[in-house]
Order: C-alpha cells, then structure tokens, then sequence
C-alpha cells in the first residue's frame, strides 16, 4: 500500500493496515524520538514515549477519522506519552545511547553541542516541552498551545524564556 | 511569534537548536514499535471476536429461556379477583375430559391456579406437592387409568 497524502495515510491507520503504520514511522519516528528525547532526557524513556504514541493510536481506531492535523496529533499524543513516563516538572537527567558518527560535530562544534544538550536538560519541563514541540516536531505556537492547554501567547512565551536561558547558559560555559 | 521577532542572538541560539544532532535510535526501535503495534491489532481482534462470542451466547441463552417458558405456560383463565374464574377453569376442565367427576375437575382447576402443572391431563414430571399428593387419590387414578 502507497501512502500518498495525511488523509491515505489516516484510512490505512485506521483499517490496521501494517504498511500504514510502518510509513508513518518512517514519515515522523525521528522526528518523534528526537521530541521524545528532549522533553525525557533518556533515550530509552523516549523510545518507549514513541512506541506509546503508535500503540495509542491502534487504541483510537476509528476516532482517527477525526483528526484534520496528523503531525499536531502525534506530537501532542507524545506529550501525553512522555508525562506519563516521567510526569516530574523540573530538569531531566540527560541519558544518550548513541550520537550517530556522521551527524556528530567535532572539535569546538562538540563542546558546544554537548553544553546544549545539558542547558535544554537543565530548562524546566514547561520550557522544554515547548521548545521539543515546536523545533523538532514543527507545531505553530497554536498547536503548542492545543498539545498544552495553554494559549499560543503562553507557548510563545514559554519558547522565548527556553531560548533565553539557552543562551545565558552557553553564554556562561564559554566565559569559563 | 514569528521566527523573524527574535532578536538576533535568540535566533541564532534557535539555529543551533534546530540543527542539534538527533538521536540515534536503537537498532530494533522500529521493529519493537511496529511489533507492538502488531500484537495490539492482534489483541483487539481476539477481543472482537470474544465480543462477538459472549453477544451470541447471550441470544443463544436468552432464546433458551423463552423457548422454553413459552413451553411450560399453562393457559389459565385470568382470575380478575373473583371466584368466577375457578368456575370457568373447572368447565373447561370437564368440557375436556366430560367424564371428570365434577369435583374433581373443581380440585384440578385450583391445582391449576396455584400455578402447578395439571396432575391428570399433564405429564407427571415437574407436579409439585400438591399435584403428586392429587394424583395418589384414588379418584383420580379411576380416571386416569385406561
């Protein structure tokens, strides 16, 4: 089975067609882990986020039928997923398994990835939800704003405090 | 709030979010996810079919019950609070077996009404006490008797 647009891909979900299932992981499983990873710190509390998303939506059947935005409706079933997992507020411990070689920067760009990594560990959960949803799952503040139950000017808020406290962050390591 | 409100650091701490390297996910993480996915398809057609099985024999249980109440009825006169309907009970009783001693057909008819099966026109099993104590008498075994 092809899947062409959101809408084949959603008939396919819906009728428990496997080939549905294995394309919609190849459409957003990176992008998915990659949120999963930011907002729980631990890759394999992530993975497990992910696997939780596609199990619920086998669960939703057929109120699939209603979703008009697939990608908001898997990052906010993510959301979702990953307060169940870990439903603390604060920082998260940071637990990578593996950094692909290729995308691995070296050098000065290694250091300030790695000092990235821990200053989005250490924002607060609101902030990084926020930040995971809207850079790496590509949701409008809107969206955000509907995955979080809060208005799109507290997402946006939210995102900009996240950025500020990244930069004070790798501000402050460069100057030591 | 559009990328292009952010003042310039900002943006630039943004771009380097965006471009941060992705995890790598594990080897079977595809696998495992789409595994799942498959035995939860799996577990919800066996509880389709489980669904299917218990609504079948509730009908099967429920067209038992009726079948078999709509066997046992006796077609009695309503009673209506008043003696007449032992009257008209007791005639047809006799109107039945016109050699039925009428007094006899008066007792099978209040048998009849205290909701036991006919002792002497019915099958002898599911008489209660009454009905087997009836079908001891003499009486009835005259006429019953070939």
């Amino acid at each position: 089975m092809t899947q062409g647009s959101p809408d084949d891909l959603l008939d396919g979900l819906v009728a428990g067609d496997d080939s549905a299932y294995e394309a919609l992981y190849d459409a957003y499983g990176a992008a998915l882990l990659r949120a999963a990873t930011a907002i729980l710190g631990a890759q394999g509390d992530a993975e497990d986020a992910v696997q939780d998303v596609f199990v619920a939506i086998v669960r939703a059947g057929e109120r699939l039928r209603g979703v008009r935005n697939l990608r908001a409706y898997l990052f906010a079933s993510l959301r979702r997923a990953a307060l169940r997992r870990h439903p603390g507020r604060g920082p998260v411990a940071l637990v990578r398994c593996d950094v692909p070689a290729a995308a691995a920067p070296t050098g000065t760009d290694a250091d300030t990835s790695a000092r990235l990594e821990r200053a989005l560990a250490a924002l607060p959960r609101d902030q990084r939800e926020v930040l995971a949803l809207h850079v790496d799952g590509g949701l409008t503040f809107e969206e955000c704003g509907r995955a979080l139950a809060i208005s799109p000017n507290t997402a946006a808020s939210r995102y900009r405090y996240a950025l500020e406290k990244l930069r004070d962050a790798l501000s402050a390591a460069t100057r030591e | 709030m559009a990328p292009s409100e952010l003042p310039a650091d900002l943006e630039a701490i943004q771009r380097l979010v965006r471009a941060r390297p992705g995890p790598e996910p594990s080897a079977d993480c595809r696998a495992r996810v789409l595994e799942a996915v498959r035995a939860h398809h799996a577990r919800k057609r066996q509880a389709r079919v489980w669904q299917v099985a218990a609504a079948a024999a509730v009908l099967v249980l429920w067209l038992n019950v009726a079948v078999g109440t709509v066997g046992e009825r006796v077609d009695l006169p309503s009673d209506g609070g008043n003696g007449q309907a032992l009257e008209v009970c007791a005639a047809r009783i006799q109107a039945l077996v016109p050699d039925l001693p009428r007094r006899e057909a008066y007792r099978q008819a209040l048998v009849l009404r205290a909701g036991v099966a006919p002792v002497a026109v019915a099958p002898r099993r599911g008489l209660g006490p009454a009905g087997r104590s009836l079908s001891n008498w003499k009486e009835v075994h005259a006429w019953v008797s070939p």
